[in-house]
């Protein structure tokens, strides 16, 4: 982008590459370089798919994957098997990849975690049928409003949370091929048509506290279908299917694979500590660059850490690893660049585990394991207003998320965020107010 | 009016936002808005440096956000205790940040 010739005078700027490195305080690292890392991550996940299981089985399962309604809670895992579901996890990331690589888009902390998000939920909701649709009808609004469709990328890749919404449509309600394909990609495509005002209005409602800002839009919008669904009187099933026992081996897969970000990270680190530390000042509210601001390096780092934390939370409560769940951890590692570090993650995943602790659910079943990870989208509160008051976001937040669901019938992949939008709205002006009196 | 105005009074708000959490209640402000290019200046009398404003011409001045924009822009402004200096760095292509004999001076400048 031309700077305009009267800021060609501005002499407080450093000139040189190493200048502008000294005064930032961490490596700034290349774009391409940083497109290439994250292929590679993409890349390892594909690849390891044949280590779970032979092509022929992968291809069987992809198979099965793609013609399921995907509906909250359906694990890849077990409809397809473990390698389908990577090698579907991979091949996504790779794909969102490709399309912000060709529309010039930098590889900064949102891009990375609409990444590392579709990646997670390419295990548990969105294969390579439903995600198209939402692209296509987001592509179209950008169109329509001529813009280039890079100003819209993000709500186009998180957008795809209501993937389920075209897969249902047309594999779970029974309709004839002839009309189900038509309706299930037009139902997409008016969603993802409508995503991009809606995203920009309710981001405002929660006031940037809810990482999960798509979250609560396709929760909105997925609600809005599905009652017009119910009015046809078609109804979604109540689905949790999820796999269990893979613990030591995901496990290991897991701490392998934050390892190698770890060393990356560490790589491209300046300097390690006040790198992290740096990160770890920050609130994380709406909009919190960790790479732009702190540096590639720092942010993998942390994504890394994030990646042991979420893990270990996962096994220390007795937890199932599986398709959702390292969706979740996957998802909480995408972030890692884009909102949320140790700090300000700790009280919400304490506040859930409290309300667990007293409340009906158990701490280790999926739903409860899905409030903790996820419910790491009000992380911002914490950041900002203080560890007490993450706890009570997630204490809270755990008997919302388990209320919202029916709305919009399991459509929404990102349930805890449309949850999170709704604790966010309720409790940031409550809490503004205790600060202001205080 | 097109959502491009929007932002530039969304982008002014926050600029004033920035000027009044630094004890300046006495803001000239000047805001063109051109066929290729939008320009916010804000400039007034304030005691002491900021003590961000490095920070401030940092972020003004890194380089242009386009994938935030339509996402995110609706934060900006309108909050009187939460700054998104990050955010109107996203939205700004430069700016030119000077504080001289207790004259703070902010311009942004914005491609269209």
């Amino acid at each position: 982008m031309e700077k305009s010739a009267e800021l060609t005078r501005n002499a407080q700027l450093p000139k040189s590459e190493e200048e502008i490195q000294e005064r930032k305080g961490f490596v700034v690292v290349d774009e391409t370089v940083k497109y290439r890392i994250v292929t590679v991550i993409a890349c390892i996940l594909v690849l390891s798919s044949i280590f779970f299981n032979t092509p022929s089985e992968i291809l069987a399962g992809m198979t099965r994957i793609v013609v399921a309604p995907s509906i909250l809670v359906t694990d890849y895992l077990i409809v397809g098997n473990v390698g389908a579901a990577f090698f579907n996890s991979g091949l996504l990331m790779l794909a969102a990849i490709a399309i912000a690589r060709r529309n010039e888009v930098n590889m900064n902390g949102p891009v990375m975690a609409a990444v590392f998000t579709i990646a997670g939920f390419a295990l548990f909701g969105k294969n390579i049928y439903n995600v198209w649709a939402i692209m296509v009808g987001v592509l179209l609004h950008a169109r329509y409003q001529q813009e280039k469709f890079s100003k819209f990328i993000l709500i186009a890749f998180f957008g795809t949370a209501l993937g389920p919404l075209i897969s249902q449509i047309t594999f779970g309600l029974g309709l004839s091929p002839a009309l189900a394909f038509p309706a299930g990609i037009l139902a997409g495509i008016i969603a993802g048509f409508c995503l991009p005002p809606l995203a920009n209005h309710f981001v405002k409602f929660h006031q940037g506290f809810n990482l999960y800002n798509i979250g609560f839009t396709a929760g909105v919008t997925g609600m809005f279908f599905m009652a017009m669904l119910r009015a046809f009187d078609f109804q979604n099933p109540s689905t949790l299917i999820v796999a269990e026992g893979y613990n030591r081996l995901l496990g290991t897969y897991l701490f392998v694979f934050f390892t190698g970000m770890l060393i990356t990270g560490f790589y491209f680190s300046r300097r390690v500590m006040p790198g992290l530390t740096r990160i770890w000042r920050q609130s994380g509210r709406l909009v919190s660059d960790f790479v732009t601001s702190n540096g590639f390096g720092a942010s993998m780092m942390n994504m890394a850490l994030l990646g042991y934390i979420s893990t270990g939370y996962v096994l220390l409560v007795g937890g199932q690893l599986n398709g959702p769940t390292i969706g979740g951890i996957f998802t909480i590692v995408g972030f890692g660049a884009f909102g949320k570090h140790v700090k300000n993650i700790l009280p919400v995943l304490a506040g859930v585990y409290l309300a667990s602790l007293v409340q009906v659910w158990e701490v280790n079943a999926t739903g409860a394991l899905l409030a903790a990870l996820f419910g790491t989208t009000l992380a911002p509160i914490a950041g900002y207003y203080g560890w007490g008051y993450g706890i009570i976001a997630g204490f809270f937040h755990m008997s919302m998320v388990m209320n919202v669901g029916y709305l919009h019938g399991g459509m929404n992949l990102y349930n805890n965020g449309f949850s999170g939008g709704f604790v966010a709205a309720v409790l940031v002006p409550i809490f503004d107010a205790l600060k202001k009196s205080s | 009016m097109t959502s491009e105005r929007m932002k530039a009074i969304k982008m002014l708000e926050e600029l004033i936002g920035y000027f009044f959490r630094n004890n300046i209640n006495d803001v000239q402000m000047d805001l063109h808005y051109g066929e290729t290019e939008c320009k916010i200046m804000l400039e007034g009398t304030c005691l002491s440096r900021p003590a961000d404003l490095d920070q401030l011409n940092e972020l003004l001045n890194t380089p242009r956000q386009p994938e935030l924009e339509e996402y995110y822009w609706g934060l900006l402004g309108g909050n009187d205790t939460r700054q998104e200096l990050n955010l109107l760095g996203s939205l700004v292509d430069c700016a030119d940040v000077s504080y001289n004999l207790q004259k703070l001076s902010i311009t942004v400048f914005r491609k269209n």
